[in-house]
């Protein structure tokens, strides 16, 4: 079913692109959709009847190396292809019905891409795979991001974590010369240079997943819509991360840095995400920061647990949710996108309020059912998005009015379009999770309610107009400071003293010097002047006698 | 007794062009300088279908032999000679000046040449060394401005005197001891076991000094220089490239056919030569504007190439110097054909800022030239790769680490100094207008191509036979 | 296993074939050097038609010469021209044929002096044909030599190079280069007599001549790549030309001192020139770095270019030392996507600069407004950093594993270095593609379809060749 699925969408999303031309593109993105819809329906039969497809293909190579594509199914595959189908299936329609999406059909496209791209990636067994669709991942994305200067970082930090994956196998390769995954097993104990392999993984997943220092091409993605910002952060290069991590576990226990590395920069992150989304005015970057938060947790999650990551997929639909309810504040309130400008909408639009508690409810939902060695990472995890996203949405919903007049008057709650699948969501996400059985929920739910009306960290709004602070890349400039300055600096140093000062200055200028001295010297003794001839003539009549004599005396 | 007459019909025929010509230039009323060309034109042919004929006879064996040896040097001499007379006929024409004088001087030099190839006895080189010299200085004063010449002219009058004096001197000195200048006799006298005298030293010493100079081997070679530059096309030519070529058989003849117990003696002398040719004709080459003396500094480094190449006085080395020469000659003579094609306004050009831009109007002569000059350097796949292969081979054979690396230096100069001109040609912008080529010019060109693609194919043509008259002869 | 149809020495001639036919051919009035142009086209791919063909007949499982010709030359000294292939050699002279039909797409509309280029391109072509197919040490030094005369004209005639000294000074240094191998030639050929390039590798001398013998093969061969200092020579010369077939051209010549290594190393590498061999990785690695950081900063699109060709010939020459045959057939493979993508690239971004240089045109967002271009650069672009859209992604993953099992420090420079000229890379790029309204491109300036179909054609090799690098090869 796997092969037939990573096939279909191929198929799919090839024709939608080729061969559809014209007006009728709404139409084709529902029929995507139906697709999908069917597709997964397929996928669902198949796990329910445990039929587990094999498909390997060997694709390459040459002499004694050869790679193979493996699509087979197991029933941890199939589950995580599940969810992530229904969040894709989620996405879809949600690009379908976004009135801030002109390339629906393109992007809808994108979508299925990224899935089967995560097909490749998922199913793989071998290096090659790996890479290939942690790559393919990478530049579906590029292709997602219509602005040159954020597809620009996005594809430097692709690029850069598609080199850290490369090195670290290529280190690993040579120690143990298989390319299958099941063999990592044995790099903890015969592997060389286990920390820089543990190291070179860690800042690949840290760059894909959009950790601390290296998040500057997904806070770039404000310049996407809501839904691309979802589809990109969801589907896209960050989820990648969480597959390599989980398939390359085995090398980075062998490093005893990994925990503390993961530890503290997965904490650091947070902090981080924390400290943004309360000083940020816009909601695009809270829900980037949303977004980023979570791939911290799913990190930490899966470093606790490792068997997890049927587990953390399941977690997007909820993570999804929190994005689609700041999409919904932004439509609502004619696509405003400053908190600052925004207040006291919880009056206007309470039908969209009741929604967006009732969504922080069904999310808090989702993260209680988790293993009870993860629990404390889901407690931190809960916590610190509760915060965050309690002091937006007080801003926005209870706060001072400050929208114009304009935006108030065109308040309006979500369209049934929106809001009827979404209680169709919370409905599955009680189901699937019955947190309302659980005395945590509503320990979590009554302090985001109080957060909410207490707001104590609504201070943070008075550096909503402070530009210093909202369009602060303060990463970017570090690294043109710490990283890019400097290599500028030597790299010019290098060219005009090696290149133009040894090099052609020196070396070449002695030599040119050398040899016109040596024949300028000899044109003037080659003059046509008696002196000359006598010279040349008495040097050669010299060694003739010279010759004679010693040969007598000889 | 009549066979002997018929032996000595290729210096006959050589002779035969004098009267015949002065009777020409008398009697008859259209001459034109094509005329004096196609007389000496059959006189080339005759003689040397006579000396391939009778090419192991002689007349006067006393005086002078014919063998494979000589007569293999000679056909070519005879061959080139016709090949640069016929093209010299175009500089005439061109110019609208009569030839009889070149070809008078040139039918002499090649009859001296000839002679002196072939010579047995030392009395003839005692002749015709300083008759050739006679012809040069002569062949100087060719249609030349008595004013621009006349340094030149007298500072060659005075050394080529000089060193005739030198050859005398170290005939004399045989003479005086032994009474017999003939080779076999004097190298006879030199083969015995004997202490060497230092009268023998001198003798060796002074003659091959007049050779040396007569060779133009540095730092005998300013004269070669000067005069290439200031004569005319005709003369220039036929100086660079019949008379090293001459030169390198008599010296290979004397070494190793009378002065061979000698020959560890003038090695040293001989690599000396080499060295300093090589340096000098490389190093000047460098700096020249001028298009004659540039090629003429050009001859004595390849002269310092040949010397190298002999200085064992093995077979295989003198196989491999001169396979070297002909590739020389081949090339040298293709190269001065260029030059009477390169004529702007009705003068030939000299200067290498002239010739700027010829590829865009020129592309076959400068496509020639390309090709000579990087077989000069000797490149693959051009057949000067052969000659270098061979001499550098017999080099490595010998040991002489140091030569080799010597050779490849110089090279790097010599390079370095035909680049400029080919950076001229192609690199540069069209700065004259160029005259319409003859087309004798572009034929010429195109058998020496020829000659050289078949000899690039299969070099046995060049080698193998020479190498059997070689072996031969030694 | 010889052949009997003489094909090696076909494929080198017809390019000679093919100049006296561009010679002869008929200039039109007001298309001047179409007919050659034309001429030097089929020439080139009756030539890949027939190395198509070779690949047939050869047997890739084989590492040994095969399709041996022989003809005997000098008798004395005694010289044979010996031809001779593997998969390997053969491949190389592939991409050069294809670089070089990729580098003609870019002077299509040449005007001036068409013929001249046409015939100085196919005389390098026969040249560099008969370089790889070289069998033995004699056949292999003359096609060493011979192929600097053709190179030398076309830099210097079509290079546009501003300074002329640094063009001849180009040839000099590299015919020293030939002059220091030609001497080892005569030396090894003085004690063995002529011998092959298989058995080069297992010759014994004494010390002293090990030394020597080596030590010049190895002068001789760093000469053409761009290693510190040698790299100055060539980097003056590339960052000066503005032809896209001459800088084509010039790039190929540090391939010869590759494969020249790869053919001629020892093993093992004699004492003490494991030393020297140790040395050069040394200097190449900083080399790698130098040149990635100077065309990092460096605004010259073509200098961009440079640093990244010398980088991955630098890492090239690295695996090369390595000696193992699975890394030397990983970069026969790798060399193939790497020549195809850099003379594309330099094609078309040469196409870039004319367009900004006739007709005042700002380079930078040039491909905002032209489809086709901006997606054959993204694609060579992405291809060229390492991404899975040829063989280089696969094939280097087994060099640089190779190399970082060596020395992981040394390898970690090395990986900087890659990332370096791949950030460069895709600065140039984005540069290109951000929207600039001072730029005034417009659908008139992009590729014509033709050339368009031809670039689509080489992404479709190089995508092929990362599935299975022989794909086209069609068992008989």
């Amino acid at each position: 079913m796997i092969s037939q699925l990573f096939f279909s969408l191929i198929a799919i999303a090839l024709l939608a692109l080729l061969v559809v031309q014209g007006r009728r593109r709404r139409i084709w993105s529902f029929l995507l959709l139906a697709a999908c819809g069917f597709l997964m329906y397929e996928l669902l039969l198949s796990f329910r009847e445990d039929a587990f497809s094999s498909f390997v293909y060997q694709w390459g190579g040459f002499q004694n190396l050869q790679f193979s594509l493996h699509l087979s199914g197991t029933p941890e595959i199939d589950k995580i292809l599940l969810s992530l189908l229904g969040s894709a299936v989620g996405l879809v329609y949600l690009n379908s019905v976004y009135w801030g999406e002109n390339h629906k059909l393109t992007v809808n496209t994108a979508v299925l891409l990224n899935v089967a791209a995560f097909i490749l990636l998922l199913c793989s067994k071998d290096f090659v795979q790996l890479m290939v669709g942690s790559s393919c991942l990478a530049i579906l994305g590029f292709y997602l991001i219509p602005d040159m200067e954020s597809k620009r970082k996005f594809i430097f930090y692709g690029f850069l974590s598609e080199m850290a994956l490369f090195t670290a196998l290529a280190v690993v390769y040579e120690v143990i010369p298989s390319m299958n995954l099941q063999d990592m097993e044995q790099f903890s104990t015969i592997g060389r240079h286990k920390d820089l392999v543990a190291l070179l993984i860690l800042l690949c997943v840290f760059c894909q997943a959009g950790m601390l220092g290296f998040q500057n091409h997904i806070l770039d993605l404000q310049t996407l819509t809501f839904n691309r910002i979802m589809i990109f952060c969801l589907t896209s290069l960050p989820l990648s991360s969480l597959v390599i991590f989980t398939k390359l576990r085995p090398l980075l226990v062998a490093s005893q840095y990994t925990e503390p590395v993961l530890s503290i920069w997965l904490a650091a992150a947070a902090a981080w995400c924390l400290v943004a989304m309360l000083l940020t005015d816009s909601l695009k970057a809270a829900a980037i920061y949303l977004n980023l938060l979570f791939y911290a947790f799913s990190l930490a999650f899966l470093g606790v647990c490792p068997d997890g990551l049927d587990r953390v997929i399941n977690f997007f639909p909820a993570a999804l949710l929190l994005n689609i309810l700041l999409m919904m504040v932004n439509n609502a309130a004619s696509n405003e996108l400053y908190v600052s400008r925004l207040g006291g909408l919880a009056r206007h639009i309470r039908f969209t309020f009741v929604l967006s508690l009732a969504g922080v409810a069904a999310f808090i939902g989702s993260f209680l059912n988790v293993p009870a060695v993860a629990e404390k990472i889901a407690f931190i995890y809960l916590a610190v998005v509760l915060t965050g996203l309690s002091s937006i949405m007080s801003r926005v919903f209870l706060g001072k009015a400050n929208a114009d007049d304009k935006v108030m008057a065109l308040l309006k709650n979500p369209s049934p379009l929106y809001w009827l699948p979404l209680i169709g969501v919370f409905v599955w996400l009680g189901w699937e999770y019955p947190f309302w059985r659980n005395k945590m929920f509503y320990a979590f739910f009554g302090a985001f309610i109080l957060l909410l009306l207490i707001a104590p960290f609504r201070f943070c709004g008075r550096w909503s107009d402070d530009e210093d602070v909202q369009e602060a890349d303060w990463f970017n400039d570090l690294y043109q400071i710490v990283i890019l300055a400097p290599l500028r600096l030597l790299g010019r140093v290098l060219w005009v003293l090696v290149d133009f000062i040894v090099i052609e200055r020196s070396i070449i200028g002695t030599v040119a010097q050398t040899s016109d001295f040596l024949v300028s010297g000899l044109q003037k003794l080659q003059g046509s002047v008696r002196q000359s001839y006598l010279l040349m003539i008495a040097l050669g009549l010299a060694v003739l006698l010279l010759n004679m004599g010693y040969e007598y005396y000889e | 007794m009549l066979q002997n007459w018929l032996f000595l019909l290729p210096e006959t025929f050589l002779l035969t062009f004098l009267p015949v010509a002065a009777l020409v230039n008398r009697y008859r009323a259209d001459k034109t300088p094509k005329t004096f060309f196609t007389l000496s034109k059959y006189c080339l042919i005759a003689a040397m279908i006579s000396t391939i004929v009778f090419y192991n006879q002689s007349p006067l064996p006393k005086l002078w032999q014919n063998t494979a040896f000589t007569a293999l040097f000679k056909i070519v001499i005879y061959l080139v000679g016709l090949a640069w007379f016929y093209l010299s006929s175009k500089w005439f024409l061109a110019k609208n000046k009569m030839s009889l004088v070149f070809y008078v001087y040139a039918m002499l030099a090649v009859l001296g040449m000839d002679l002196l190839l072939s010579a047995a006895t030392f009395a003839l080189p005692a002749v015709i060394v300083p008759f050739l010299c006679f012809l040069i200085w002569r062949m100087l004063h060719l249609m030349t401005d008595e004013e621009d010449v006349a340094e030149v002219s007298r500072l060659y009058a005075f050394w080529s005197c000089f060193f005739c004096l030198l050859l005398w001197g170290g005939i004399f000195l045989f003479w005086n001891q032994l009474h017999d200048l003939s080779f076999e006799g004097i190298k006879a006298f030199l083969s015995r076991p004997h202490v060497i005298a230092l009268w023998e030293y001198a003798a060796v010493t002074l003659i091959m000094a007049a050779l040396l100079f007569m060779m133009a081997a540095a730092p005998f070679h300013s004269w070669l220089v000067d005069v290439i530059t200031l004569a005319v096309l005709p003369v220039g030519g036929l100086l660079t490239v019949l008379l090293p070529f001459v030169c390198l058989a008599c010296l290979i003849s004397l070494m190793c056919g009378v002065f061979l117990s000698l020959a560890d003696f003038m090695q040293p002398v001989l690599l000396f030569f080499g060295v300093v040719s090589l340096i000098v004709g490389a190093l000047s080459a460098n700096g020249e504007t001028n298009l004659r003396r540039l090629f003429a500094f050009s001859t004595v480094y390849n002269l310092g190439f040949m010397l190298f190449g002999i200085v064992s006085f093995k077979t295989v080395a003198l196989l491999g110097a001169f396979a070297y020469t002909v590739i020389y000659v081949l090339s040298m003579a293709g190269i001065y054909t260029v030059f009477l094609g390169l004529k702007s306004r009705g003068n030939y050009l000299v200067c290498v800022d002239d010739i700027g831009g010829l590829s865009e109007v020129k592309p076959y002569l400068s496509a020639a030239l390309l090709i000579f000059m990087f077989s000069l350097i000797g490149v693959p796949p051009f057949l000067g790769f052969v000659g270098r292969l061979s001499v550098i081979n017999n080099l490595i054979v010998d040991e002489r680490w140091l030569h080799v690396v010597l050779l490849m230096l110089s090279l790097l100069f010599m390079a370095n100094a035909y680049l400029q001109v080919i950076r001229k040609i192609y690199f540069s912008p069209l700065k004259n207008s160029f005259d319409r080529t003859d087309k004798a010019i572009y034929i010429c060109l195109f058998i020496n191509l020829i000659l050289v693609v078949i000899s690039l194919l299969n070099p046995g043509y060049l080698l193998h036979d020479a190498e059997l008259v070689l072996s031969g002869a030694f | 296993m010889n052949s009997p149809l003489a094909l090696l020495s076909l494929i080198v001639a017809l390019p000679l074939f093919g100049v006296f036919f561009a010679l002869t051919s008929k200039d039109d009035a007001d298309k001047p050097g179409r007919n050659a142009f034309n001429v030097c086209v089929f020439t080139l791919l009756a030539n890949i038609v027939l190395i198509w063909r070779i690949f047939m007949i050869l047997d890739e499982e084989s590492g040994s010469l095969q399709l041996i010709e022989r003809f005997r030359w000098l008798a004395n000294p005694e010289i044979n021209i010996m031809f001779g292939v593997d998969t390997f050699s053969l491949l190389l002279i592939l991409a050069v044929h294809l670089s070089v039909l990729a580098g003609l797409a870019g002077v299509r509309r040449n005007i001036v002096k068409q013929k001249s280029l046409m015939v100085f391109t196919l005389l390098f072509l026969s040249m560099a044909t008969g370089f790889f197919v070289a069998a033995d040490i004699f056949s292999f030094y003359i096609f060493f030599e011979a192929m600097l005369i053709p190179l030398f004209m076309i830099v210097g005639i079509f290079g546009e190079v501003k300074k002329q000294g640094t063009v001849y000074r180009f040839f000099l240094y590299n015919f020293l280069g030939a002059i220091i191998l030609f001497s080892a030639v005569m030396l090894i050929y003085h004690m063995h007599g002529s011998v092959t390039l298989e058995e080069i590798a297992g010759l014994k001398w004494t010390r002293r001549l090990d030394v020597y013998i080596w030590g010049a093969v190895f002068l001789a061969f760093l000469s053409r790549i761009p290693v510190w200092p040698f790299h100055f020579w060539i980097s003056s010369v590339c960052a000066g030309l503005r032809n896209p077939l001459a800088f084509i051209v010039t790039a190929l010549l540090p391939l010869t001192g590759i494969y020249g290594f790869i053919r001629f190393l020892p093993e093992p590498v004699p004492f003490p020139l494991n030393v020297f061999v140790d040395w050069i990785s040394i200097i190449g690695i900083v080399t790698m770095l130098f040149i990635a950081l100077i065309g990092f900063i460096n605004k010259d699109s073509q200098y961009k270019i440079f640093s990244y060709i010398t980088v991955y010939y630098i890492l090239y020459l690295l695996g090369a030392f390595s000696g193992d045959e699975m890394v030397l057939l990983n970069i026969g493979f790798s060399l193939f996507s790497f020549m195809l993508i850099f003379s594309s690239l330099e094609t078309l971004l040469t196409h870039i600069l004319r367009k900004e240089e006739q007709e005042d045109i700002r380079s930078s967002g040039f491909l905002c407004k032209t489809k086709r271009l901006s997606f054959a650069c993204s694609y060579l672009t992405i291809a060229a950093v390492g991404m899975p859209l040829s063989a280089i992604f696969i094939n280097n993953f087994f060099i640089l594993s190779k190399l970082l099992a060596s020395n992981v420090k040394m390898g970690m420079v090395l990986i900087f270095s890659l990332v370096m000229v791949g950030c460069t890379l895709l600065q140039e790029l984005f540069r290109l593609k951000t929207d600039n309204p001072a730029c005034r491109a417009d659908r008139n300036d992009d590729i014509s379809f033709p050339v368009f179909a031809f670039f689509i054609f080489i992404m479709f090799i190089l995508l092929m060749s990362f599935i299975n690098p022989l794909w086209f090869v069609i068992d008989e």
